[in-house]
Order: structure tokens, then C-alpha cells, then sequence
């Protein structure tokens, strides 16, 4: 009797092993993230070159620049995935000219054309992909040393709001 | 040195807590290019830059400017008398660009005048003048000079041209940088 009973529950324990169905169920979660990196990309095309002239001009435009043809254009590439404000500052390589004769407005009618200075200055505001126009214009004042005046140019976009 | 030892830990524990979670790293581009100008030596003179009034002359305007090998042509006893650009020069020199071609190698006098007001003229001398374009200087002390008049001193058959006049102040020097740069002829 004794053997039987024993040999019930050994069938009971292998039924409940191997038979019975898991109605039980287990859920865990975790998380992923990614942080995307802000992209500023631009690209400088044309030039600014004002040929020979003599001393008491004012306001000589750059070879070529007309109005809808700026001296540069400053391109903001489709990769660029923010806002941007765009800088201008100049250093002077060579010559006696000071920075300040050396001027730049945004369009070719000269609204707020100014002088080029040692640090950034900033230009465009909240501007996307597409093109941006530097009109480029040099004062000779009288008294200015002949020979070859050369400065760079140099143009920064950086992420709106967050300063040159 | 266990408390240096300390905050240097907690000093390197923070940076990287710090990198790990995100420090705000602004993106931005940046494109150089240059800008040159030759700056010429300064003009120290005046040419021509209005026509007053002439007689016997053609093409008169042709006088004015700077010489470009062009001139007015100055029939018989003509004259003409021209405005410089407006410029307060102590004048020492007068130079006018001219020539003629004659039918006789002929040799055409040229009177030269200088006015301050365009009324009162003084004679600053005369040339005769031949052959192709020449620059015809004349040096004294002139002042003031804001207008020059130039007359026909002959009757010869000939094509007297005036290509520019030119009152010239200041140093020597502009005078020799001028003419390093072709302007002179």
C-alpha cells in the first residue's frame, strides 16, 4: 500500500514537472538612448580683391561685386542640422591700411556697412541652409602708404544664441 | 596626503561623471580667405577737369583727364581754357601733353596761361611744339592755380593736339613715383 501511495505522488511530481502549462509570464525593460550632436558646416565661395588705387577713395567696391553677386558667400551645407548666427573679422597680413577701411555690409545697397575688426562681429541672426552674401568695399584715405595691403577675412557660424 | 589624495578622486570622479553625461560642446565651422589692394602712390597735381571755353578748337573735351595719347585739336589761333580738379595746390610745375603733325615738319607755338580764378591770367611760357605726344613742362612759382589756358601761337596747316595739362604741387618724390607707374609719358 505504502509502495503505491509513494509511487502516486512520484507520478504526481513528474506531472507537475513536465506537464502542467506555464501560465506565468516575465517582463523586463531597459533603455537605449543616443544623444545626436549638433553639425554646423559652411563654406566660403568667390573673392575679394580690389586692384590698384590711388589714396582718397572711399568706398571702392570689390572686382565683380554687383548687386545679387556678393564678393563671398557664405553657404550653410545641407549637413548643418541647426540655426546658426554668422561672424565676420579680419587680421591684417600685410600694409599699412587699417582694418577699419576695410568694409562689409550684407547686402549691396550698404545697409550697415561696417568696418572689419579684430574680433568676431555677428552679421546673419537665426539663419538655416542656403547661401549668405558678404559685399566687400575699401577706403583709401589720403595719406595712406603705397604698396600691397593684404588681411584675411575669416567667417564663423555657430550654433544661434551661443556667441562668437 | 590622504586628504589630497581624497579630492583628487573626487575631483576625477566628478570630470568623468561629467563627460559621461553630456557636456554642453557647441559646434561651429569656420572659413579664412584674403583680401589685397595695391595702394598707388599719392597724386601731388591736378589735370584737367572741365572745359571753360575755347575757340577754333575741336573735339575739346579730349584735353581734359589724364594723357591718353587722344587730344584736342587746336586750329590756327585757337584756344581753349580748362578748370583742374579741385585740389589747393602750391604749383611749381605746369606740364601739357601735346603734339602736331605738320605738312612742312613745321614747329607750332604754344602759349601757355595760368589763372587762380578763371579771369585774371598770367603767361607761364611758350613751346613750340613737334612730332609725336611729348610732355612740355614748365617750373617756376605759380601759387594758386585752378585754371590753365592754352593758345595757337601759329598759323602754320597742321593738327596741334592737346592731350592734358597738369598743375603739379608738393615733393619731388610723388613726382618720381608717378612716373615709375607709367602715368608720365
Amino acid at each position: 500500500m505504502k509502495r503505491k501511495i509513494i509511487s502516486v505522488i512520484i507520478a504526481l511530481v513528474l506531472m507537475m514537472i513536465f506537464a502542467l502549462p506555464a501560465a506565468a509570464a516575465v517582463e523586463q525593460t531597459t533603455s537605449a538612448s543616443v544623444t545626436v550632436g549638433e553639425v554646423i558646416s559652411i563654406t566660403l565661395s568667390g573673392s575679394i580683391a580690389f586692384g590698384s588705387l590711388s589714396p582718397g577713395v572711399s568706398e571702392i567696391g570689390a572686382t565683380g561685386q554687383s548687386s545679387g553677386n556678393p564678393a563671398i558667400s557664405i553657404t550653410v551645407a545641407p549637413e548643418t542640422n541647426t540655426n546658426v548666427d554668422i561672424g565676420i573679422k579680419g587680421a591684417s597680413t600685410s600694409g599699412t591700411l587699417a582694418l577699419s577701411n576695410w568694409l562689409y555690409s550684407k547686402d549691396f545697397a550698404k545697409t550697415g556697412i561696417a568696418g572689419l575688426t579684430t574680433s568676431y562681429v555677428g552679421v546673419y541672426t537665426n539663419v538655416g541652409v542656403g547661401d549668405n552674401a558678404f559685399y566687400h568695399w575699401i577706403t583709401v584715405p589720403m595719406g595712406t602708404a603705397p604698396g600691397s595691403n593684404t588681411i584675411d577675412v575669416s567667417y564663423k557660424a555657430v550654433k544661434t544664441g551661443t556667441g562668437f | 596626503m590622504n586628504y589630497k589624495k581624497g579630492l583628487t578622486i573626487v575631483f576625477t570622479g566628478l570630470l568623468v561623471l561629467l563627460l559621461v553625461s553630456g557636456i554642453p560642446v557647441w559646434a561651429d565651422d569656420e572659413s579664412t580667405t584674403d583680401a589685397q589692394v595695391e595702394v598707388l602712390p599719392e597724386e601731388t597735381g591736378s589735370y584737367g577737369a572741365w572745359v571753360i571755353k575755347s575757340q577754333l578748337t575741336l573735339f575739346p573735351s579730349s584735353a581734359l583727364g589724364k594723357p591718353d595719347a587722344q587730344g584736342a585739336i587746336i586750329l590756327w589761333n585757337g584756344w581753349i581754357s580748362i578748370k583742374l580738379e579741385d585740389k589747393e595746390l602750391d604749383v611749381h610745375k605746369i606740364s601739357i601733353w601735346a603734339d602736331n603733325n605738320g605738312w612742312w615738319n613745321s614747329l607750332v607755338g604754344m602759349k601757355i596761361y595760368v589763372s587762380a580764378d578763371g579771369s585774371k591770367w598770367t603767361k607761364v611760357g611758350e613751346k613750340y611744339i613737334s612730332g609725336s605726344f611729348l610732355r612740355y613742362d614748365f617750373t617756376g612759382s605759380f601759387g594758386n592755380v585752378r585754371y590753365i589756358k592754352v593758345s595757337r601761337a601759329s598759323w602754320q596747316w597742321s593738327i596741334l593736339r592737346l592731350d592734358a595739362v597738369y598743375a603739379e604741387g608738393g615733393d619731388e618724390l610723388g613726382v618720381k613715383n608717378q612716373s615709375k607707374n607709367g602715368n608720365f609719358k
